[in-house]
């Protein structure tokens, strides 16, 4: 791996030899490997942390207010003070306490969402892959539409009518996301439904049931996971733009993407109140696309080897 | 002939899916919740909230009510607004200039960046290069677009100075809007070119141009790129309606005049005939686009026969 001249176009770029043979995995690659689920797992461990236990990390109660001490800068800079390590916002709450219960809110939302979402969607697939028919078109129909559609714009007019409530934002999360797990099930349904061990269950008596749950399900679950923790991150980036909005959770519950828009006014004298939450959503998404990716990258001869059907 | 037939096929088709989107925005909105009771001022006693619906029709039955939807839309009827109490489309039209010249140049900025560097991470495969863009890609693609867009506005806005943070005017108020839109387009658009290209490279017709001794820029600008790049196209053009549409995030942060952003003001002061009008019309911009698309897309590869891949 020799350092390439980024500089010099004009030196003819060598076509590496490599690219025409069979692909292997980059030290790049195998690094990768073991960093990506590394980092995964990090903010994993602190999201659960801040979901179950804020009050143990937390310093300080995420709504309570003191107005003497508004727009404290953090620890490090003049003026800051080790009782609010990440400083204070507007109304003088702690930004680092805001921000671990924030994770809370962010985290079960988008969890529930995708959860349900996912349920229904890959229920969808799997049955719709399986039976084919009337269903199956009717369903790919419907995953189109919804895909075709700018969901947030459908989002926002649900949100401005229905009422700005956790139940209602969770519903119109989960409905952003089944699509996505029925294409993926359904196709892959389509494929597994023609193998032989299908056939051998249908000839030894199973039910549709039984063969969808315990043989079509067990086969599709590592796409499922990949698609998870691809919705995930998704549904995050979802749930804080609609809070940002002023669309999501409501005050007093914190919530990441709803103190960005409350301390947006206060960019120009206190970036700490905007830098430090969405630095947590964008770990928490990096996180799962990270861990997506690496997924996706394990499996990844897996599944080809056996859609070639060896 | 063939190609008239084609066209007319489409043109129905788009007005299939208009139609489609138009009633499916009438469902959302009248099935969740009493839009009378968004109008209403908090101390409406029941008379006045029996008047508002009897004034926005909502009185009548569902059926009447969607198809006076219908036949309005069809004119570019779309009520009159409570806030600006002049016709909705009108107070929209103003704004639709500021949102596309937003979306454009967010987009022209994703394609003049995004290729190249893909194509340089796809033939640079497995180096630091790659290894650094790919890197650089994921990031890119975690970070919501409104908090980019706040800390830019802190960097070059306020540390430095060097850029206006909000409103529109002059090419410098369109940069850091345009630059923020176009982030997740971007990486995006370097990853599909990148893996794009890497398929054609692999391909039995790159082998044989490099076996009659064809050197590496002839074999990739002659040969590879028009291939890898017919799904870079059809991304690109997808991706049009999705900064169309995303502009809503964008435009509030940076207080761009656009149609996102009316929506949203006009969310949080209850002009529910706006709300209404903005998102059939955003929808409405979407599908068109997308339409559009596809219909370039089958233009360049004639080999697709069905809609898209």
């Amino acid at each position: 791996m020799s350092p390439v001249e980024v500089s010099a176009p004009a030196r003819p770029v060598e076509m590496p030899a490599r690219v025409l043979v069979v692909p292997r995995r980059s030290h790049a690659g195998r690094r990768g490997l073991v960093l990506k689920p590394a980092f995964g797992l990090l903010v994993g461990v602190l999201l659960s942390l801040c979901t179950l236990v804020p009050g143990e990390i937390a310093p300080t109660s995420p709504t309570d207010q003191d107005l003497a001490a508004r727009l404290r800068p953090p620890v490090w800079m003049d003026g800051g003070s080790a009782r609010h390590p990440l400083g204070t916002d507007s109304l003088g709450r702690d930004v680092c306490s805001r921000v671990i219960y924030g994770a809370r809110t962010t985290f079960l939302v988008a969890l529930v969402a995708t959860l349900v979402g996912g349920a229904a969607g890959a229920a969808l697939g799997l049955f719709s892959g399986y039976h084919g028919g009337l269903v199956e078109e009717l369903v790919r129909k419907l995953v189109d539409m919804q895909l075709a559609f700018p969901y947030l714009l459908l989002a926002i007019s649900v949100l401005a009518v229905a009422g700005r409530s956790v139940p209602v934002l969770v519903t119109v999360l989960a409905l952003s996301s089944w699509p996505a797990f029925a294409r993926i099930v359904r196709g892959e349904v389509l494929s597994l439904r023609e193998r032989q061990f299908i056939e051998g269950a249908r000839a030894i008596g199973c039910r549709d049931l039984r063969i969808l749950l315990a043989h079509l399900l067990p086969s599709v679950s590592a796409s499922l996971c990949v698609v998870w923790s691809f919705d995930l991150a998704r549904v995050v980036v979802l749930e804080s733009s609609l809070s940002f909005l002023g669309l999501g959770v409501q005050p007093p519950t914190p919530s990441w993407g709803m103190d960005l828009s409350d301390s947006r006014q206060f960019l120009q004298i206190a970036y700490w109140t905007v830098l430090f939450p969405g630095l947590a959503i964008s770990l928490v998404v990096l996180a799962a696309n990270l861990v997506g990716d690496w997924v996706r990258d394990v499996l990844d001869p897996i599944v080809k080897r056996s859609r070639a059907g060896v | 002939m063939r190609r008239l037939g084609q066209i007319a096929w489409a043109l129905g088709h788009l007005l299939v899916v208009m139609l489609g989107t138009a009633s499916l925005v009438f469902v959302v909105l009248r099935c969740s919740g009493d839009p009378a009771m968004m109008v209403a001022p908090p101390q409406a006693t029941l008379d006045d909230l029996q008047a508002i619906r009897r004034e926005l029709g909502l009185d009548r039955p569902m059926a009447a009510q969607y198809v006076e939807f219908l036949k309005k839309l069809a004119v570019g009827d779309l009520a009159q607004s409570f806030r600006y109490r002049r016709p909705a489309l009108e107070v929209l039209g103003e704004r639709v200039g500021a949102t596309v010249q937003l979306a454009l140049a967010a987009q022209l900025l994703a394609i003049v960046v995004a290729i190249p560097l893909g194509i340089l991470s796809a033939i640079r495969r497995d180096t630091w290069l790659d290894a650094g863009l790919t890197g650089f890609v994921t990031l890119a693609q975690s970070i919501p677009h409104f908090w980019l867009g706040l800390m830019a506005m802190v960097v070059f806005g306020v540390y430095l100075g060097w850029l206006p943070t909000s409103g529109r005017g002059g090419w410098s108020n369109l940069i850091l809007p345009a630059v923020t839109l176009s982030s997740y387009s971007m990486a995006s658009l370097t990853r599909l070119t990148r893996s794009s290209v890497l398929e054609v490279l692999s391909a039995d017709y790159i082998r044989t141009a490099r076996a009659k001794g064809l050197g590496a820029w002839p074999i990739l600008f002659k040969h590879a790129l028009k291939n890898a790049l017919i799904p870079v196209v059809t991304l690109t053009g997808l991706q049009l309606g999705v900064l169309l549409s995303g502009a809503v995030v964008v435009e509030t942060v940076f207080a761009w005049p656009g149609i996102g952003r009316l929506t949203i003001e006009a969310i949080h002061t209850r002009d529910y005939p706006l709300v209404q009008a903005g998102v059939v019309f955003l929808a409405l911009l979407f599908v068109v686009v997308n339409q559009g698309v596809d219909l370039c897309y089958r233009w360049l590869d004639p080999r697709t026969i069905g809609p898209g891949r």
